[in-house]
C-alpha cells in the first residue's frame, strides 16, 4: 500500500511562470509548470507513482511593478498543460523521479484583426534524483530531502505562423536547466495528519539556440496540510517566487523577471487505497515586476490523478 | 525620264534618286530610334500582345485628363480545365483581368483585379471582384512601339514580366505626334522607389525577408495597440524641451507626435485635410530602431490604416495593412508578405528633433495629446536602458559593423547602391548645410547637433537646376538660403524668395540608430 508523507508534496507545490510579454521586446515565460509537477511520493524502496497533472494557467494581468494596469487590446493569454510523472524508490533514502509534458499555447488579441494563435506540441522534459537523509518515522518528526535535477529541451521550440512565434509561445524552452531542489517536512503528531511542509529550490536555465534563455529562478514554499481521515486531505501555502530577466546574448530583455506571492490551496481525495485525485489553484497576493509593463498570471487551477503500484 | 545631275555630272534615273531619298531618311530615322516618351498618352490606346504568347492580349486606355490609365488582360487559367468541363459561349479557360489607376510619366503602378461570377449580357447574377485587387500590375513604355508588363498574383503564387507590342502600327504616329508636343523631362535622377533592392525576390514562405532574420517580439498583433483616434492639444507646455517629437506639415497642418507616446505604441493612423479634403497617413515609429516614417494612405481600398505584427526584423517594426492583411517593412518602406508584396508605400516627410526646436519653428503647433484612451504611464521608457546602452535584444544583421556607437542616432540617405549616414552628433552645434552627391544625386544635408535635427534633400528642380545651399541661424523655421535669395525651411519647402512654394524632391532617408541602419543598408558611408 502507498504511503504519503505530509499532504504537501508535489499536489501543493504547483506554480509556473509567472509573466507574459507586454512589449516589443519582451517575453518570459514558457508557462510550463514541470519542476514542481513532478512527482516526488516515492519513498519506500520499490514503490512507484504515477501521476497526471493538467493546469490552465491565465497570464492576462497587466502590471507596472506592483500597480495592476488596465488593458484596452483585450489580451488574453493561456497556457494549458498536461504532465505525466512517475518516480520510483531505489531504496528507503534514493528516488528518481520524472516528468514528460504536453503544451499548449493561445495568445488572443481581441483588439486585432489578426485574430489569435495558437500552438501545441511535446514540452520539456525534466528527470529529479533526490536524496532524503532524514525521514519521518514514529520516533522522528522530521524530513529533509535534496534533489538535483536537470530539465531537458526534447520538442518543439521553433514553431511558427509564418515566422517563428516568440519563446513564450512554444511548447519547449529549447534548452537545458539545472534544477537544485530541497524539502523540509514537519510532523505536528505521531501520526503526521497535520504537517508543515517547506520547499526551495532554484533553476539555472541556459539559452536555446536563439541565443534567448529565461531567466534563472528561486522559488521557495511554506504550508500546512492537515489529513482529514483516510480519504481527505487538504493544504494552504504561500509561494514565493522570484526571476532573473530573460536574456538573449549577453543582454537582458526589458520587462521580464520579478517577484510573486501567490496563495496556493490545495485539496486531495484517496478514491481508492491506491488512486487520488487532487485539485489545486494559485491566487496571486502580490508582485513587483521588472521594467514597466508586463503581463502575467491572473490565476491559475490543476488538477491531478495519481496511482502508486 | 532622267534628269541630270550637274555635280557629278553623270546622270541616273529618278527612280533610282527616289529610292536613294528613301535610304537615307530611313538610315536618319533609324539613327533618331522611335520617339522617347515623356508621359504616357492616349497614342498608346490600341489592343496590346507578345509574339511569344499568342492568344491573350491586353487593351489599354490612357485618360490624359485625369492622369489614368485602365488596362485589361485576356487570357487563360494556369492549366487546363478537364475535358469534360464545357462551356455553351467560348472556353471555359478564359480569364480577363482588369488593371485601373493612375500613372506617374511612363509608369503605371496598378492594382490587378480578377472578374468573378457573371454571365454572359444579363444583369445578374453581379460578377464580382475582391476589391482589395488580387496581385499588382505595373505598366512602363520606353517609346510608342513597345512596352512592359510586369505582373504580381502572389496569391496564385504568380509573377512575371511581358513585353507587349502593338496588334498594328495605326496609331504610333499619333503616339509619337503626343510625345513630341511635350516636352521632354530633364536628366534629374528620378527618386529611387525603395530604399533596398526595388523587386526583392520572393523567398520561400512567401515573404521577401528570410524567416529565420524575422522574430515574434512576444505581444502578439496590436498587442502594441496602434492609436487610431488621436487627440491634439495646443501649447503642450507639460513636454520637457528636449522630448524628442516627430513633427509632420501636410499643408497648414502641424502636428508633432513625441517619442514618449510613440514608445508605447508605435502607430498613430491619423486624419489630415488637404485642400478640403480628408486624407489619411500613418505615423510609425519604432522605438528599438529610432526610426519615425509617415505613410499615406494606400490606395487599396476601406480601411487604408495600420496595425502592429508584433514581429521584429533586425529589430524593426514589421506593420499590417487592415485592407489586406499584407506586412510591411518599416525601414525598408516596403511591402515584404501578403498580396501587397513589394508594393511601396507614398511617403511624406517627417522631422525629428526635440520639442524645443519644433515648438521654436512652429509655435502654433498641435501636439498629441496624451489622453490616448490607454492606460499607459508616458513618463515611463517601456524598455529599460536600452537606448543609451549597448544592447541588442534581438539578433539584426551586421551587428559587428562598429564604427559608430549602435545608438547613435543618424541620418541616413539611399540612393541607388549608395548609402550614406550623417551622426546627428556629428553636425555643428549652429545649423550646418552640407551640398553634397550621394551616389546620382545631387542633395543638401541639414542638420544641427544642437538643435538636434536633421534632413536631406534633392537639390536638384525638377527644371534641373542645382541650387546650392547656405544656413541659416536664428531664424526659424528658416534653415537655410539658395544661391537664388530664396529662404528655405527644413522640410524641403521654400518659404520665399523667387522660388517661394517650392517643394525640394523627398529623398530616401530618416534618422535611426546606427545599428539598425547598417543592417538594412551594410557599407553605408559614415560622414567624416
Amino acid at each position: 500500500m502507498k504511503h504519503r508523507v505530509g499532504t504537501a508534496g508535489w499536489l501543493i507545490a504547483l506554480a509556473l511562470c509567472g509573466s507574459g510579454p507586454a512589449l516589443g521586446a519582451t517575453c518570459s515565460c514558457a508557462g510550463t509548470p514541470l519542476l514542481t509537477a513532478i512527482d516526488t511520493s516515492a519513498r519506500e524502496k520499490g514503490q512507484l507513482f504515477i501521476s497526471y497533472v493538467t493546469e490552465d494557467h491565465r497570464i492576462s494581468d497587466l502590471v507596472s511593478g506592483s500597480r495592476d494596469v488596465r488593458d484596452e487590446t483585450g489580451r488574453d493569454r493561456e497556457s494549458f498543460s498536461q504532465v505525466v510523472s512517475a518516480s520510483y524508490a531505489l531504496t528507503d533514502r534514493w528516488a528518481v523521479s520524472a516528468l514528460v509534458s504536453h503544451i499548449e499555447h493561445r495568445r488572443t488579441i481581441r483588439s486585432s484583426q489578426l485574430g489569435e494563435t495558437r500552438t501545441s506540441g511535446i514540452g520539456d522534459s525534466v528527470i529529479l534524483a533526490r536524496y532524503t537523509p532524514i525521514v519521518i518515522t514514529p520516533f522522528n518528526r522530521h524530513e529533509w530531502a535534496l534533489g538535483l535535477g536537470l530539465r531537458i529541451p526534447s520538442a518543439d521550440d521553433d514553431l511558427a505562423d509564418g515566422f517563428i512565434l516568440s519563446e513564450d509561445m512554444q511548447p519547449s524552452t529549447g534548452a537545458r536547466g539545472t534544477i537544485l531542489w530541497t524539502g523540509y517536512t514537519y510532523a505536528f503528531n505521531q501520526a503526521a495528519t497535520v504537517v508543515f511542509n517547506a520547499t526551495a529550490n532554484y533553476t539555472d536555465n541556459q539559452s536555446n539556440d536563439r541565443q534567448y534563455a529565461f531567466g534563472d529562478e528561486v522559488s521557495l514554499f511554506a504550508g500546512v496540510g492537515h489529513n482529514m481521515g483516510p480519504r481527505f486531505s487538504y493544504s494552504v501555502g504561500l509561494r514565493y517566487r522570484r526571476t532573473d530577466a530573460d536574456s538573449r546574448g549577453k543582454f537582458d530583455i526589458p520587462n521580464t523577471g520579478g517577484e510573486w506571492l501567490d496563495f496556493v490551496p490545495a485539496v486531495q481525495w484517496s478514491l481508492t487505497d491506491r488512486l487520488d485525485l487532487g485539485l489545486s489553484g494559485r491566487i496571486p497576493i502580490a508582485r513587483d515586476l521588472n521594467g514597466a509593463l508586463q503581463f502575467t498570471t491572473s490565476y491559475s487551477y490543476g488538477f491531478s490523478l495519481s496511482y502508486g503500484f | 525620264m532622267s534628269v541630270r545631275v550637274p555635280q557629278s555630272g553623270s546622270s541616273l534615273p529618278a527612280s533610282r534618286i527616289c529610292l536613294a531619298v528613301l535610304i537615307v531618311l530611313l538610315v536618319k530615322t533609324a539613327a533618331a530610334g522611335p520617339q522617347p516618351l515623356a508621359n504616357l498618352n492616349s497614342g498608346l490606346n490600341d489592343a496590346w500582345f507578345s509574339p511569344t504568347t499568342p492568344g491573350q492580349g491586353f487593351l489599354l486606355v490612357v485618360f490624359p485628363n485625369i492622369q489614368q490609365v485602365f488596362v485589361a488582360w485576356f487570357t487563360y487559367d494556369t492549366e487546363r480545365p478537364p475535358q469534360d468541363v464545357a462551356a455553351i459561349l467560348g472556353d471555359p479557360g478564359h480569364r480577363w483581368l482588369t488593371a485601373q489607376g493612375p500613372y506617374q510619366g511612363t509608369r503605371a503602378d496598378l492594382t490587378l483585379f480578377v472578374t468573378r461570377g457573371g454571365v454572359f449580357n444579363a444583369p445578374t447574377p453581379v460578377p464580382n471582384t475582391d476589391s482589395a485587387g488580387e496581385g499588382t500590375l505595373t505598366l512602363e513604355f520606353a517609346d510608342c512601339t513597345q512596352g512592359m508588363v510586369t505582373y504580381n498574383l502572389a496569391g496564385s503564387g504568380l509573377s512575371g514580366e511581358i513585353p507587349i507590342q502593338r496588334v498594328a502600327d495605326d496609331n504610333v504616329a499619333l503616339c509619337e505626334t503626343l510625345a513630341a508636343s511635350e516636352p521632354m523631362a530633364c536628366e534629374r535622377p528620378a527618386p529611387d522607389l525603395s530604399h533596398g533592392i526595388d523587386n526583392p525576390s520572393v523567398l520561400e514562405g512567401g515573404a521577401t525577408l528570410p524567416n529565420d532574420e524575422v522574430f515574434d517580439a512576444g505581444p502578439g498583433p496590436d498587442g502594441i495597440p496602434p492609436l487610431e483616434d488621436p487627440q491634439f492639444v495646443q501649447g503642450g507646455a507639460s513636454l520637457a524641451p528636449s522630448e524628442l517629437v516627430v513633427g509632420v506639415k501636410i499643408g497648414d497642418q502641424i502636428r508633432a507626435y513625441p517619442h514618449n507616446i510613440l514608445n508605447w505604441h508605435e502607430i498613430v493612423n491619423d486624419r489630415f485635410t488637404v485642400n478640403g479634403t480628408p486624407e489619411g497617413g500613418t505615423i510609425s515609429y519604432c522605438p528599438l530602431t529610432g526610426s519615425a516614417v509617415l505613410w499615406q494612405d494606400l490606395d487599396i481600398c476601406c480601411d487604408a490604416s495600420f496595425g502592429t505584427t508584433g514581429l521584429l526584423h533586425n529589430s524593426n517594426l514589421i506593420l499590417y495593412d487592415r485592407a489586406t492583411g499584407s506586412f510591411w517593412s518599416q525601414m525598408l518602406e516596403q511591402s515584404v508578405f501578403g498580396n501587397q508584396i513589394t508594393a511601396i508605400p507614398k511617403r511624406l516627410q517627417v522631422i525629428e528633433t526635440t520639442w524645443a526646436t519644433w515648438r521654436a519653428m512652429y509655435p502654433d503647433t498641435l501636439l498629441l495629446s496624451e489622453d490616448t484612451g490607454f492606460s499607459r504611464d508616458y513618463n515611463d521608457y517601456p524598455y529599460g536602458t536600452f537606448r543609451t546602452d549597448n544592447s541588442l535584444l534581438w539578433p539584426v544583421n551586421n551587428e559587428d559593423d562598429d564604427r559608430l556607437g549602435r545608438k547613435e542616432r543618424v541620418l541616413g540617405i539611399n540612393v541607388g547602391d549608395a548609402s550614406r549616414v550623417y551622426p546627428i552628433s556629428g553636425f555643428a552645434s549652429d545649423i550646418e548645410v552640407l551640398n553634397e552627391r550621394v551616389g546620382a544625386m545631387d542633395v543638401v544635408v541639414i542638420g544641427s547637433s544642437g538643435l538636434n535635427l536633421g534632413a536631406v534633400y534633392n537639390r536638384e528642380l525638377a527644371d534641373c537646376t542645382k541650387l546650392q545651399f547656405e544656413p541659416v541661424q536664428d531664424q526659424l523655421p528658416v534653415v537655410m538660403r539658395d544661391n537664388l535669395g530664396s529662404d528655405w525651411d527644413a522640410f524641403g519647402v521654400a518659404l520665399s524668395g523667387p522660388l517661394a512654394g517650392t517643394q525640394l524632391q523627398k529623398t530616401n532617408s530618416y534618422i535611426a540608430f546606427w545599428f539598425a541602419w547598417t543592417a538594412f543598408f551594410p557599407g553605408a558611408d559614415i560622414r567624416q
